[in-house]
């Protein structure tokens, strides 16, 4: 979304406004001097029979002074210029800003109204606000989600980390440790690496050797380089900011171990490490300035129904991040997957869609038919359908 | 008569080339001279195929070699200095007896220097660490070798944690401050500590703790006593026969020479013309 223009927009107004403020100031000011000063005059004038002459012409000098001014005309330049810039910046704002985003919104999809009531309750679980988390459950008259326990704990192990405090998350660790060797994942050594550098400091190098005999000694086969940085950094232990290991000092440390730990966390849970509800909401707001162009402009022109649509008009371009599952495209047909016309892998390893083979099998009149890929012979029903 | 003239005229291009001078044949050895020619034939297209490089004959080679006078007392003290670097205390007293050549450093500082190097490599480091101050105190502040070895030796005799961890901090720390290319040396000798007992570090670090290590400490410290003594790192007649075979791999590339191929005796190959020179 191009927010530039918008902000150029209402600078432009902002500017025309503050204009028009002190252009009306100016001329204010100016009126009232000249009234203030025949005020004056009118006050100095003596009693006597011609006073009533004396202010009427006072009064017409008044005047004709207000006339050579000519405020309104003055004013009028300043109001037009402000105006045609208010008049242009809802313009602005209703191109770049969808006003109406329910446009994109299907109502004849039916969500599974339990599902979503789990997928917002362990969002609560997740970001620590139990307490919302079970009010909302006991409202929504949802039974426990099986994974507030797990959360709970997590959260608990989390917030020790941010005190520094790396107990529960080495406890977790060392017990899990099999699971995380499986995974291949290092957070076991990061964790003991950070407690290594929270002991030198705060105490002293005996024990920080003591403690990396007893439990970093066992990871020097995967992670001798790292051990050998931590046994020499010992040595510029009271100024490590000007030794050759500065880096320790970097809170990216702690960053990267706490989500290595969310993310090896969940990961045992079987949950994905981001909130579901976090995912769908972030990737739907990179897909809707797509969606909502392409509603305003070419489905308003072809009259189509999005209602009844079954696949996205346009390509959504999502981030790496939000791409779950592969697509297949037929390299025959030319055609995406679907439900109702999946990939097929053949006997020789090739995949082709359904409908693909079915018309080069004549709808299953013949039982073989040769591979558009390799010179084999393909067998229709030995053809098994792929689920990526 | 016509015939007559082409032979001279190549008999002339041989001697510019070669610098040798051919008798001309007279009609009385018309056969010998018609051998000759054939000769003078064959050298002609031994000449033509090496066309790019000069050619020097041995003899000739041998001539340029008498025009380098070197006195006896360089060679001397040539040989003095190798004696004076590579320690042979003995060889050095009896030559300075029989030549009267004096050595750049007394005897009493290769010995001192030969003990250092000796208990270095028997492992006595703080015997050696004794004797090396007493020469020259500075050595011992800027050698990491020695250092990471006296580190090591403290480990395997098993001193304290605290003690050997103190050792580290005050002599190798501040090497590694002053030259970070010891930095990943440091880093794999400290990591040492992580361990109880010799026998629980793997094979692939126990090399820091190998014996061999020793030899190499020792060669480098008596280099840095030498430099501090005579400026020198390795004998003068290491660098000569340096330069001889430096100098003789740029000839190659431009001359055909006889190359001094078996150092140790100074044997050249042989290069002759191939007719016998009268």
């Amino acid at each position: 979304m191009e927010l530039k223009s918008i902000k150029d927009a209402f600078d432009r107004v902002a500017t025309k406004q503050k204009l028009s403020y002190s252009k009306t100031n100016e001329i204010v000011h100016m009126l009232s001097q000249e009234i203030d000063k025949a005020l004056s005059i009118l006050e100095e004038t003596p009693s006597s029979d011609t006073m009533l002459l004396d202010h009427r012409s006072i009064l017409a000098d008044v005047k004709k002074v207000f006339m050579e001014i000519a405020p309104i005309t003055q004013l009028e330049a300043t109001e037009k210029e402000l105006h045609a810039a208010l008049t242009k910046y809802p313009k602005v704002l209703e191109k770049q800003l969808n006003p109406d985003i329910s446009k994109a919104y299907r109502h004849n999809v039916e969500f599974d109204t339990h599902i979503v009531n789990q997928i917002i309750a362990n969002f609560f679980y997740r970001q620590g606000m139990f307490d919302i988390g079970d009010c909302f459950v006991a409202e929504t008259g949802e039974s426990e989600c099986s994974t507030r326990q797990s959360f709970v704990e997590m959260y608990r192990i989390l917030e020790a980390m941010k005190r520094r405090d790396l107990e529960p998350a080495l406890n977790w660790a060392v017990s899990n440790s099999d699971k995380l060797k499986e995974a291949r994942s290092d957070l076991e050594m990061k964790l003991h690496s950070l407690h290594f550098l929270e002991i030198a400091r705060g105490k002293n190098s005996k024990e920080a050797i003591d403690y990396a005999r007893k439990h970093i000694a066992t990871f020097a086969d995967s992670c001798l380089p790292e051990i050998q940085k931590l046994m020499c950094s010992l040595l510029w232990n009271r100024k490590l900011d000007k030794s050759p290991y500065s880096e320790f000092l970097s809170p990216a440390l702690w960053n990267n171990a706490v989500k290595e730990l969310t993310r090896q966390y969940c990961n045992l849970l079987g949950e994905s490490s981001e909130s579901p509800l976090s995912i769908t909401v972030t990737a739907g707001t990179q897909a809707l300035p797509v969606l909502l162009k392409y509603m305003n402009v070419v489905m308003a022109n072809k009259k189509l129904d999005w209602q009844t649509m079954e696949q996205l008009p346009v390509d959504a371009q999502l981030s790496e991040e939000f791409q779950f599952h592969s697509v297949f495209v037929c390299p025959v047909s030319k055609e995406q997957s679907s439900d109702d016309n999946p990939p097929m892998m053949m006997s020789c390893g090739h995949v082709l869609c359904k409908q693909t083979i079915n018309k080069m099998s004549k709808n299953g009149s013949k039982s073989s038919f040769k591979c558009p890929y390799c010179p084999t012979d393909v067998d229709i029903s030995r053809c098994r359908q792929l689920h990526f | 008569m016509a015939d007559n003239e082409g032979n001279l005229n190549e008999v002339n291009q041989v001697d510019e080339e070669n610098q040798y001078i051919v008798e001309e044949a007279d009609e009385e050895n018309q056969v010998e001279a018609e051998n000759e020619e054939a000769q003078i034939s064959e050298n002609e297209e031994f000449v033509i195929q090496e066309q790019p490089k000069k050619l020097i004959m041995s003899d000739v080679w041998e001539q340029y070699l008498t025009t380098a006078e070197i006195r006896k007392e360089d060679m001397n003290r040539l040989v003095m200095n190798f004696l004076v670097v590579e320690g042979y205390l003995e060889a050095v007293e009896k030559f300075q007896k029989e030549s009267g050549t004096k050595p750049e450093v007394g005897v009493a500082s290769i010995s001192d220097r030969l003990a250092v190097k000796r208990d270095i490599e028997s492992g006595d480091l703080e015997d050696a660490v004794e004797k090396l101050n007493a020469i020259n105190p500075e050595i011992l502040k800027t050698n990491f070798s020695l250092n990471q070895q006296r580190f090591i030796e403290r480990i395997r005799i098993g001193v304290t944690i605290k003690e050997t961890f103190n050792f580290a901090e005050k002599e190798l720390k501040p090497l590694v401050e002053q030259n970070l290319a010891f930095l990943e040396e440091l880093e794999k000798t400290m990591a040492i500590l992580r361990f109880r007992d010799l026998p629980d570090i793997p094979e692939a670090e126990r090399e820091l703790l190998d014996n061999s290590r020793w030899f190499k400490t020792a060669a480098e410290v008596n280099a840095a006593i030498l430099t501090s003594q005579t400026g020198l790192k390795c004998p003068k007649l290491l660098d000569l026969l340096k330069m001889l075979t430096w100098t003789q791999n740029q000839l190659d590339e431009k001359v055909e020479y006889p190359r001094m191929s078996v150092l140790p005796t100074g044997q050249l190959t042989v290069i002759n013309p191939p007719w016998p020179s009268e």
